[in-house]
């Protein structure tokens, strides 16, 4: 069964800019889901039309069953959302922050505070938790965006980036995270340009190249995908597949190089 | 209607409200005025409650600031849309903690007035009484104006909608004045600002959460 549908997602920008074009895309359901694509694929423009905050031309979504219209917020109830610009309200403090979110979700009180104790112990935001959002490093909001998305205990994750800015140490912490929620059934889908990991850490991945599906494997049988007909080389990492498929319309391969270097 | 959550939802609002529009650092402004009532005798030629006046001058000062209630800053403005807000109960939130914290400055400004211009006890009371039944009225305008001309829009017709601003505190003060020519009853005038209360919750709240919905896309103006 899959979490995430999408058939036939258009968005067309203003001065005829295209965002998507007859996007298809399935999620299985209980996945950690990885979606790639170069800049300006239309990853973002994907999210955030999930996210019901983009208007779609045309297509048809359907999230954890529901088919979801843009006017719909309901559905919003059960996902957890991390997008490009991570928080909204910065003159609050993380755990004031965290409670506006909490009450957004109408989770009781004494359980929002529990758990918003818990999440700024988890990722480390315990010295900075009376500083303002503002003064914040990118990658403290990246966590507090985290926080505000799992606080409702999501069936469902919406990632774009997650781990960008954030620093190794914190990335394995959530990286782990992020796979124990997949064990318990909560499906996560993550936009990401590091193809490492990725490949270490989706269970499935799908590229696409100028708003259009281009490719979608499980992450453990890309190293059994054939590259070459002819020699039967098979691809040797998620990085020579993401190169190949994105480069496949007649775009040059070779390597460009700078005149004056 | 009032429990632990909506508190807290009240609580968060003021604190946003406070920490994005700053109302005390316009507190000067008001402070300036009502000496300029005092030291221009303006209280003394204007036909009116000196209270009333000074009720006035706070509406003029953060009703700028209340015209922005809902939105300011792109962000805030996704942030409505990319959480399941029940609409209904973020605007009850937000509209109250916008009374609250007017109430404050209007409760700061006429003890003030009361020390400066010497206010008489029925001043006072009459005062607070102007300040509820033009509020309620008030806020359904700002709430309008909020969601129609956002502050990038507004700031770039500051006139304009100063004008307009003048205007919205005249129409909301009909009902006190007309209320003053039909008697000066302490419970016509609280029975009066009941029902204003009341429909502002009946209608002004529900109407302004569907309006909020219907202008999504505009509102983030990404679209």
């Amino acid at each position: 069964m899959n979490c995430i549908e999408i058939k036939s997602l258009r968005k067309i920008y203003k001065k005829g800019i295209v965002g998507l074009e007859d996007l298809f895309l399935n999620v299985p359901k209980g996945s950690l889901f990885g979606f790639l694509g170069p800049n300006g694929a239309g990853k973002s423009t994907t999210i955030n039309i999930l996210a019901g905050i983009i208007r779609r031309d045309a297509g048809d979504i359907s999230i954890l069953g529901t088919t979801v219209h843009d006017e719909d917020y309901e559905y919003k109830r059960w996902i957890g959302f991390v997008l490009e610009q991570p928080t909204y309200f910065e003159k609050l403090t993380v755990k004031e922050y965290l409670e506006f979110v909490g009450s957004m979700y109408d989770l009781d009180i004494s359980e929002t505070k529990k758990r918003t104790d818990e999440l700024i112990d988890f990722f480390a935001l315990a010295e900075e938790q009376n500083e303002w959002i503002e003064k914040y490093s990118a990658g403290m909001k990246k966590k507090v965006a985290l926080a505000a998305a799992i606080i409702h205990q999501p069936k469902l994750l919406i990632l774009d980036e997650p781990l960008e800015g954030i620093d190794p140490v914190s990335a394995k912490q959530i990286k782990d995270m992020l796979r124990d929620m997949v064990n318990k059934g909560t499906t996560v889908f993550m936009s990401s340009h590091n193809l490492d990991t990725v490949e270490k850490l989706c269970d499935e991945v799908a590229i696409i190249n100028k708003g259009k599906f281009v490719f979608q494997s499980k992450t453990e049988d890309i190293r059994k995908k054939v590259k070459d007909e002819a020699s039967q080389e098979t691809y040797q990492s998620l990085e020579e597949v993401f190169i190949d498929v994105v480069s496949q319309d007649g775009e040059e391969k070779e390597k460009k190089k700078l005149s004056w270097l | 209607m009032i429990n632990q959550e909506n508190l807290l939802r009240v609580c968060i609002h003021v604190r946003l409200l406070n920490r994005y529009t700053k109302p005390a650092s316009l507190m000067p402004l008001v402070v300036l005025s009502i000496l300029a009532l005092k030291f221009t005798g303006a209280y003394y030629a204007i036909p009116v409650n000196p209270g009333i006046s000074v009720v006035v001058i706070n509406f003029l000062v953060y009703g700028f600031l209340f015209e922005d209630l809902f939105l300011g800053e792109t962000n805030m403005k996704i942030f409505y849309f990319l959480y399941p807000i029940d609409l209904k109960k973020f605007t009850f939130a937000r509209n109250f903690a916008g009374l609250l914290l007017m109430l404050v400055s209007v409760s700061v400004s006429v003890s003030l007035a009361t020390i400066i211009l010497h206010l008489t006890l029925e001043q006072i009371s009459d005062a607070f009484l102007y300040f509820f039944v033009t509020f309620f009225g008030l806020l359904h305008f700002w709430n309008f104006t909020s969601i129609m001309f956002s502050r990038n829009s507004s700031s770039s017709k500051v006139f304009l909608f100063s004008a307009l601003e003048i205007l919205e505190i005249l129409g909301a003060s009909i009902p006190y004045f007309i209320m003053k020519l039909l008697s000066t009853g302490f419970f016509l005038c609280s029975s009066v600002i009941v029902v204003l209360g009341a429909s502002w919750y009946v209608f002004s709240v529900p109407q302004t959460s569907r309006m909020l919905l219907r202008r999504k896309f505009d509102i983030i103006g990404r679209a």
